[in-house]
């Protein structure tokens, strides 16, 4: 099981998964930062040039920075999970497993190690671009009036775990890389559509990227409970889906 | 002396191409077991199934007395396996691959890096210092069998070890399998049958989906009809003494030879039996000659035709 968590681990570093991940977080972090700080002078400058055009605000303020936020933070999202819905799918291409198992190493163990480092990856990254964010937001506008920051902030990260979860399954049965991805999308594209009922979208796991909501107070945590249950459920339920389904799985 | 592996009634189909239509084998402990057929016969087929990653239609397959079952099968902690085309992480070094092998193969710790080397040597990749990407397909299978022999497994299977190498390299791989064989089980598929004559115990041909031939290597050679021997007598005279006492002889007409007896289909036994009545009765000759039949021969005889369902026991296997 070591062994081959550490296997995992050396891969995303010498794919340079691990490289390229800590760049774009680092970089959207940094760059949300940045927009919410030169947004309204971006605007100002546009509107001295065109007479008519208005403004109301010349100045940017802690939720427009927090805002950017959680928009950023998509990219990088997607970007993992890009690089990631190839890991067992090439490996099946390959045939690169098979001198493995045929050593004795469990197909669980295969399963639990890449959905644990690609986890860690993810976690890592994802305090990373939290980490650095908060430190300038706090350094331009103050993070004092900022509500439920952990559960906020910690809402986004367990979505994309969600989101990997998903991708596990899928990659626990799929042929190819590209049927992970119309997977993952599949279900990203079912809950964007099923959102457009007002009723169903607070209840949907994409509701816990509205963190921003929490933060500002207009909303209380209790407001995600079912989200907050419903995704705690199918990760189990993917994860488990994800192990029975690869011990048959033709290698 | 118990089976390694017992393989009964493996029946296997893909769509409705039936590769494996009953076949049966076993292979003795400590024996070197070659596993003949042609392109398409099922070897591969058959390996997969006794490693559990591909499931059969029909059939029970153990080691050492466990049952194999498809998918997680408990039966690969004592097995050692050579895919025919074998792939590695590319982006490892030959060292760090055999590690990760060692680890998951539970050989202690202490012991590890020992082996390794060992087997690096054993292989002929002792110095190469590269990661595996841009390895030729001999170099992957060098690695292969290393990793394949590395935790002394007590079933050894290669998918047709030799296929890639160069002659020196085939003549390493051979000798370490018939090296292992002290303390491991050998099963290994070829084409090349000087490769099997070289080093196996024993054999089974599989043609057409069966088992047509299986037996120990002097069980086969028993059965290639015996061979035909030739004796040039001296002389007239001691010929025809010859002829006399063993009527199976006839003469021989060979252009520039005179006095030659043959005998057609004869035994070792039949030989040996003549060359000491030559010396007992001090008879006097030119020379003797065992001309021996191939195990080609028999190969290419029993895949020229044989009606399915005839399987040619050979031994008491
Ligand atoms: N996954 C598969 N799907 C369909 N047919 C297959 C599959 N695997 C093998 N076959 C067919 O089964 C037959 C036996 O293939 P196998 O690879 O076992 O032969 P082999 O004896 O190993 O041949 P070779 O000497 O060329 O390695 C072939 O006709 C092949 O086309
Ligand atoms: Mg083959």
């Amino acid at each position: 099981m070591s062994a081959f968590f550490r296997k995992e681990m050396t891969e995303h570093m010498r794919r340079k998964r691990i490289f390229v991940m800590g760049i774009l977080f680092l970089l959207f972090a940094v760059l949300g930062v940045v927009t919410a700080k030169l947004t309204p002078l971006l605007l100002e400058m546009v509107a001295d040039q065109m007479p008519g055009f208005a403004i109301d605000k010349t100045e940017s303020d802690i939720w427009d920075a927090w805002g950017q936020y959680f928009k950023n933070i998509d990219i990088p999202l997607i970007v993992f999970l890009i690089l990631w819905s190839g890991s067992f799918t090439t490996e099946y291409q390959k045939h690169t497993l098979i001198p493995l198992v045929t050593k004795g190493l469990s197909r669980t163990s295969i399963f639990v190690s890449k959905m644990l480092s690609a986890a860690l990856v993810w976690t890592a990254g994802y305090i990373l671009y939290f980490g650095v964010f908060y430190f300038y937001s706090d350094f331009y506008w103050g993070n004092g009036d900022l509500k439920h920051v952990a559960i906020s902030v910690g809402m986004y990260w367990l979505y994309g775990l969600w989101l990997l979860a998903i991708l596990g399954l899928f990659s626990s049965f799929a042929e190819t890389t590209m049927q992970v991805l119309l997977g993952v999308g599949g279900v990203f594209f079912l809950c964007s559509f099923v959102e457009f009922v007002p009723k169903l979208a607070p209840k949907l796991p994409t509701a816990l990227t509205g963190g921003l909501g929490l933060m500002q107070g207009g909303s209380v945590p209790s407001d995600f409970t079912v989200p907050f249950v419903i995704v705690i459920v199918s990760i189990v339920l993917c994860t488990a889906g994800g192990i029975a389904l690869i011990q048959k799985k033709q290698l | 002396m118990s089976n390694a592996l017992q393989v009964e009634g493996l029946k296997k189909r893909f769509g409705t191409k039936e590769v494996l239509k009953g076949v049966s084998f076993s292979v003795p402990e400590n024996s070197v077991f070659g596993f003949i057929g042609q392109n398409g016969a099922g070897k591969t087929t058959t390996m997969k199934t006794i490693l559990g990653l591909l499931q059969q239609d029909e059939g029970v397959i153990t080691v050492f007395g466990e049952k194999v079952t498809y998918g997680n099968t408990k039966t690969n902690r004592m097995v050692g396996y050579l895919p025919d085309v074998p792939e590695f992480y590319d982006y490892m070094t030959t060292r760090e691959y055999l590690r990760l092998c060692a680890e998951i193969a539970g050989v202690p710790a202490g012991e590890r890096k020992e082996r390794i080397e060992e087997m690096l040597k054993m292989v002929g990749l002792a110095d190469e210092k590269h990661r595996i990407k841009g390895f030729s397909r001999g170099m992957k299978q060098r690695l292969g069998i290393a990793q394949a022999l590395l935790h002394k497994p007590k079933l050894l299977i290669c998918d047709e070890p030799t296929s890639a190498l160069d002659p020196t390299g085939r003549k390493e791989i051979l000798d370490a399998l018939q090296a292992a064989k002290v303390q491991t089980t050998v099963l290994f598929s070829t084409h090349i049958l000087s490769d099997v004559e070289r080093i196996c115990d024993r054999a089974a041909i599989l043609h057409n989906g069966e088992i047509v031939l299986t037996g120990t290597m002097e069980e086969l050679h028993a059965r290639k009809n015996g061979n035909d021997f030739l004796v040039s007598a001296s002389g007239r005279g001691e010929m025809e003494a010859l002829q006399a006492h063993f009527p199976k002889f006839e003469e021989a007409e060979i252009v520039g030879q005179e006095n030659v007896l043959r005998w057609r289909k004869g035994s070792r036994e039949d030989f040996r039996q003549v060359l000491s009545y030559i010396a007992d009765r001090d008879i006097a000759i030119r020379g003797a000659e065992w001309a021996e039949a191939t195990l080609e021969d028999l190969f290419l005889s029993v895949t020229k035709e044989t009606p399915s369902g005839t399987e040619t026991e050979v031994s008491g296997v």
